[in-house]
């Protein structure tokens, strides 16, 4: 056995004596309470969990980090949903995909408390995530704002498992070619395969979780549908291209404007497949629509299209989403011009 | 002369989707060469149905069609062996858009 040194015990006795003498001694409790719970730590899901609104982005985007930092560092951590009152669907998508990565990488470290609003609930229900987080479901899944909604995932294109959304949109919009609706579905879940994780970087998940997700939902005569990766997002997409060495001011470009450019026509012009086909085609299949329109957030920029007025618009946000977010409305055949009712729903392209 | 006649729906897929085979389990590359390159192989014509199907993707289109060409098949001689049937006209116009296109990049190709 190796000898201590006299400064070394002198040490340890000291430090002994003091555990001993000193009841409130932070060290002590640490001692006598179950190490699982003296490293967890509670995260409130933000009171509104929203990313396309800069008024909310900024704490839902903090929420995500502080739980991922919370995890890299080998805590436990407990999500408090008592917060939650407004979970919008492009925030409830990101924090789904979260959840995958979350508990993939730190598996056991991640718990929940119920929600105390009865909607919030419901939704946690409807999605999976009281059973996912070892929760009784307690209640019945019957608002208006929860059972509509459907979630997917994968990390393949499997079009079957969104078959129901591709059959209801052919039969239902007002839309001259209506079949292609299915056609710019499976590309936009096509490209997220087969381009969203094209390239490795520090901020992409393990290559167990680098999947697609989706929120659809048909009600009120509109069909709105949410596309989420958790990839090397669009602006990183194209400064990374060899074709584009030679389009150096492209670094100095705003994420904004380089989604535009991924939308529009310059793309053929700059010859890159860095996305494949999926957005131009969306938005050729939204010029033909009354109203709705298309939404795609990456990084810190936006990209939208009002159908209605056929006015575009890009946004610059402060955070960085870790992503694409594609948000995606049109209108079935009873309804042409849609308003929206309440502040839920008017979550869908802003 | 022989000809075959394949219906992706009911041979294939309902829900085709995909370029590649590592992107999904109906993806193009896996259409072309377990049904396309063998019954273009037995057959002097072909026609592919694509009626029934719930959507396609372009992605999927271009390498079960355009790959042809990739797969040493002519343009011109597909022309005359290859029928499209659907009652969706834009496909047909496609699938021949992306025949032609990866014919031009073959020949620029072996021009280079």
């Amino acid at each position: 056995m190796k000898r201590l040194t006299p400064h070394r015990k002198l040490l340890l006795d000291r430090w002994s004596r003091n555990i001993q003498k000193e009841p409130g001694s932070r060290r002590k409790a640490a001692l006598k309470r179950p190490r699982k719970w003296a490293e967890a730590r509670t995260i409130p899901v933000p009171n509104t969990l929203k990313l396309t609104d800069e008024l909310f982005r900024d704490a839902s985007l903090t929420f995500l980090d502080e739980v991922t930092a919370a995890l890299a560092r080998g805590q436990r951590v407990i999500l408090d949903f008592a917060t939650a009152e407004f979970m919008h669907p492009c925030g409830t998508l990101v924090l789904l995909s979260h959840f995958d990565i979350w508990q993939h990488k730190h598996p056991g470290k991640l718990f929940a408390t119920y929600p105390k609003d009865e909607v919030v609930e419901q939704l946690m229900q409807h999605l999976g995530v009281l059973k996912r987080f070892g929760l009784e479901e307690r209640t019945s899944v019957t608002h208006d704002r929860v059972k509509y909604w459907h979630f997917h995932s994968g990390d393949e294109v499997v079009a079957g498992t969104y078959r129901d959304i591709s059959l209801s949109v052919r039969q239902s919009i007002e839309h001259p070619e209506a079949g292609l609706f299915a056609d710019c579905l499976n590309e936009a879940v096509a490209n997220t395969v087969g381009h969203a994780y094209s390239f490795e970087t520090s901020s992409l998940p393990p290559p167990g979780v680098r999947k697609w997700w989706m929120f659809s939902q048909y009600k009120d005569n509109r069909l709105f549908v949410a596309i989420y990766d958790c990839g090397v997002t669009i602006p990183e997409s194209l400064r990374q291209k060899p074709a584009l060495r030679d389009y150096t001011s492209l670094a100095a470009f705003k994420d904004s404007k380089l989604i535009r450019l991924a939308i529009k026509s310059e793309r053929t012009r700059t010859k890159l497949g860095y996305r494949g086909k999926g957005l131009p085609e969306m938005l050729e299949f939204s010029n033909s629509l009354d109203s709705g329109g298309l939404s795609i957030s990456s990084r810190r920029g936006a990209w939208v299209y009002h159908a209605v007025n056929r006015r575009e618009e890009t946004r610059e946000y402060a955070r960085t989403l870790p992503g694409t977010l594609v948000l995606w409305e049109m209108p079935f055949r009873e309804v042409r011009s849609y308003e929206p009712k309440d502040d839920f729903y008017r979550t869908r392209i802003q | 002369m022989s000809q075959k006649m394949i219906s992706i729906a009911h041979e294939y897929s309902e829900t085709p989707a995909g370029r590649y085979r590592e992107d999904g389990p109906f993806s193009g590359q896996r259409f072309r060469e377990e049904l396309l390159v063998p019954a273009l192989q037995q057959n002097e014509a072909v026609e592919v149905n694509l009626d029934g199907v719930v959507g396609f993707g372009s992605s999927f289109l271009e390498e079960a069609f355009g790959g042809l060409v990739r797969a040493g098949y002519r343009a011109a001689d597909l022309r005359s062996r290859l029928q499209i049937k659907t009652s969706l006209a834009t496909y047909q116009s496609r699938i021949w858009r992306y025949i032609e296109d990866a014919g031009r990049t073959a020949r620029r190709t072996a021009s280079v």
